[in-house]
């Protein structure tokens, strides 16, 4: 090979080591203090935010006291609507949601109940066990024990992409939930939260 | 030329000196170095919801001409001392705009907090 075509193979293969990007090195992130870097697409710090502050709205809320008897309310989860392009599992959102509001005392959630079945089948399992003589009977879940919901929370997540001047773009992306009484059928509460970002417009988010 | 610049620094002493930089005595609210150089934070007023639940409210003041990113973080603690494990205790990220008052409150999220430490800091720090 003549002199010139190793140098220039020679120049083509450093400028190619030059391009390649520093390796990024793995770290742990302490998600209570988490400084990372936001992309343009929702990640747990949005659905925490989020779920933050519908609790707290609902707390406010002088409608969502318990029960007289100091006994908390109990709330079904209903359907919750992504209205997104991205692929979204809700419990990032409702799990959240659900521990706060236990936490607080004021409102429980039923795993019994649920629009497309219970998401615990045990205790509807478990009352199977009253026709078995191998278990004292004692122990077993009795009739009329369940206690019915007595409000529903249902909702959608909202994603909304504008084209920006510059070739920048916005993604604004909506929680709404509303919790509704199930005797009457009046929504009692309802709640907004809006989580903004403003980014390259040819950032892809999904 | 050096006159200039001794009145542009001058200027610039004089706003730095203007700026309402309040630092809290309370000690349950700590706001780092670049927030205290840049905004000025009231002492927090703690009252309590109807529930019994405490609230904590300050008010943060943005004298400069660009809004200002805030980071706050409010952990909320019991009878022990110990932190809530609670979304309340996440941060939050507050836009404080330019030449105006901004209102910060925190609710606790259950009865169980007796106590809050809240912290403010720049967001992207």
């Amino acid at each position: 090979m003549p002199a010139y075509q190793r140098l220039l193979t020679l120049g083509f293969v450093v400028s190619l080591a030059a391009c390649a990007a520093e390796p990024i090195a793995t770290q742990r992130v302490d998600t209570r203090n988490d400084r990372t870097p936001v992309g343009m697409s929702l990640d747990s710090r949005d659905f925490q935010e989020a779920a933050q502050g519908m609790v707290r709205s609902m707390l406010q809320s002088d409608r969502l006291q318990a029960r007289p008897d100091g006994q908390p309310r109990v709330m079904a989860i209903s359907r919750i609507t992504n209205d997104t392009t991205l692929r979204i599992n809700t419990n990032e959102l409702l799990q959240t949601i659900r521990r706060e509001l236990s936490n607080s005392g004021r409102i429980v959630t039923s795993t019994a109940v649920g629009l497309e079945g219970p998401s615990d089948p045990m205790a509807m399992q478990a009352r199977q066990l009253r026709q078995s003589g191998e278990f004292d009977q004692r122990t077993v879940a009795g009739r009329g024990q369940m206690a019915a919901p007595d409000l529903s929370l249902s909702g959608q997540i909202i994603g909304r992409r504008t084209a920006l001047d510059g070739g920048a773009q916005r993604m604004d992306y909506t929680f709404q939930l509303t919790l509704t009484n199930i005797r009457t059928g009046i929504a009692v509460w309802e709640g907004e939260e809006r989580i903004s970002r403003v980014g390259d417009g040819r950032t892809v988010s999904w | 030329m050096k006159k200039v610049l001794l009145a542009g620094a001058a200027m610039l002493q004089a706003c730095t000196a203007a700026l309402p930089v309040v630092p809290p005595s309370d000690p349950r609210v700590v706001v780092t170095p670049t927030v205290l150089g840049s905004l000025g934070v009231s002492a927090p007023s703690v009252s309590r919801l109807a529930d019994g639940r405490m609230r904590v409210v300050l008010n943060v003041q943005n004298p400069q001409a660009t809004d200002f990113p805030l980071r706050i973080q409010t952990e909320w603690l019991d009878a022990s001392g110990a932190a809530l494990s609670t979304a309340a205790a996440l941060p939050q990220f507050r836009s404080v705009a330019r030449g105006t008052v901004t209102t910060l409150d925190a609710d606790a999220p259950s009865l169980r907090a007796q106590d809050f430490r809240m912290t403010l800091d720049v967001e992207g720090n």
